[in-house]
């Protein structure tokens, strides 16, 4: 009887330390996520976060276009901009600005708010830049010039909260 | 002992089956390509000033969607050449309307009859193109034959000095 119940215990013990093992490995894979950094960087251009108290920031879909081959004028355009401000704890902010290659097209001020919103219907037809020949970017011969789009967030100090960067090709220029 | 003899080897079936399962692990799953769709609506040519050769071909609207932020842009392109690029910024999604371009992209309104349509001008072809990072062929892409309204007029050449 005791040999009996010695020969049956063994495979259940390592059954259940089997089971054990399993069940810890599953926990690991379902960890909890690790935190974003705190900068991404990446094909589409550079994310920089500001701030803490700078809660929310997101540029959507920068474009260039187009609309006369014969000429060489292109218009960049940002379809969405968006960023928001805690509004409890400083710095606050008080503006956002749009650049292009370093040079400001557009400056957004607050009124009194926490909040700055872009769309592209803010800017009809968007801002003119030039189309550049084939290639004149590196983005291949379909490609024109290549344009570092730039939407950052200001403070009341005049300083900047970080900011979304994007790498943009234009249209290439070939009459 | 008799009982025991006939429990052994089932026992030692058991170690080995548990043995077989923890050394066997999990299967190596190589990473899925990611997945991109496109959606375009209504690509629309437009003769503002009946008496006029130039049109605009407008779209009413493009949508993308990709699985992963793998999905670089799209491409608008007429007649084989590129006239837009939405890229997209760390996102999965791209949007596009006929707002966003003004009164849209200027093409030739051609003669009646020579886009092989009796009753109408040129055909232009619209296409849009939607890119993964690391791929120069499109992961996404359409094409939309577009007639244009015709314009029979006088074409003025310019001017050239030599």
């Amino acid at each position: 009887m005791r040999k009996r119940l010695v020969v049956l215990t063994v495979p259940v013990i390592f059954f259940a330390g089997l089971l054990m093992v399993e069940l810890r490995q599953a926990s690991a894979q379902n960890a909890a996520p690790t935190p974003q950094p705190q900068n991404v960087s990446g094909p589409a251009g550079t994310r920089v976060n500001g701030p803490e108290a700078l809660t929310y920031k997101l540029l959507s879909n920068p474009y260039c276009y187009q609309p006369n081959p014969s000429v060489d004028q292109c218009f960049i355009n940002i379809r969405y901009y968006q960023a928001t401000d805690n509004g409890t704890s400083a710095p606050f902010m008080l503006s956002a600005k749009i650049s292009i290659n370093d040079k400001a097209r557009a400056i957004e001020n607050l009124f009194f708010e926490n909040n700055v919103y872009y769309s592209y219907d803010m800017t009809p037809g968007g801002f003119q830049v030039p189309c550049g020949a084939p290639n004149a970017g590196g983005g291949g011969t379909d490609y024109g010039n290549v344009y570092l789009v730039k939407v950052e967030p200001i403070d009341s100090t005049g300083t900047g909260m970080g900011y979304d960067q994007a790498s943009l090709f234009c249209p290439a220029y070939a009459p | 002992m008799q009982t025991t003899r006939h429990i052994l080897p089932f026992a030692l079936i058991l170690c080995v089956l548990a043995l077989s399962v923890v050394l066997t692990g999990d299967p190596v799953h190589a990473a899925p390509q990611a997945t991109l769709s496109v959606t375009m609506s209504n690509p629309t040519c437009i003769q503002v000033p009946a008496k006029a050769g130039a049109c605009h071909i407008v779209i009413r609207s493009i949508s993308a969607s990709a699985s992963d932020t793998s999905f670089t842009g799209l491409d608008i392109s007429i007649d084989g050449k590129v006239r837009g690029r939405i890229q997209t910024f760390f996102e999965t999604t791209t949007y596009f309307n006929d707002r966003m371009v003004g009164a849209g992209f200027l093409v030739t309104c051609g003669r009646t009859g020579s886009g092989g349509d009796p009753v109408y001008g040129a055909v232009h072809h619209v296409d849009y193109k939607g890119y993964l990072f690391g791929s120069s062929t499109p992961a996404a892409f359409g094409t939309a034959s577009v007639f244009c309204p015709a314009y029979d007029g006088t074409v003025y050449l310019p001017l050239v000095r030599r």
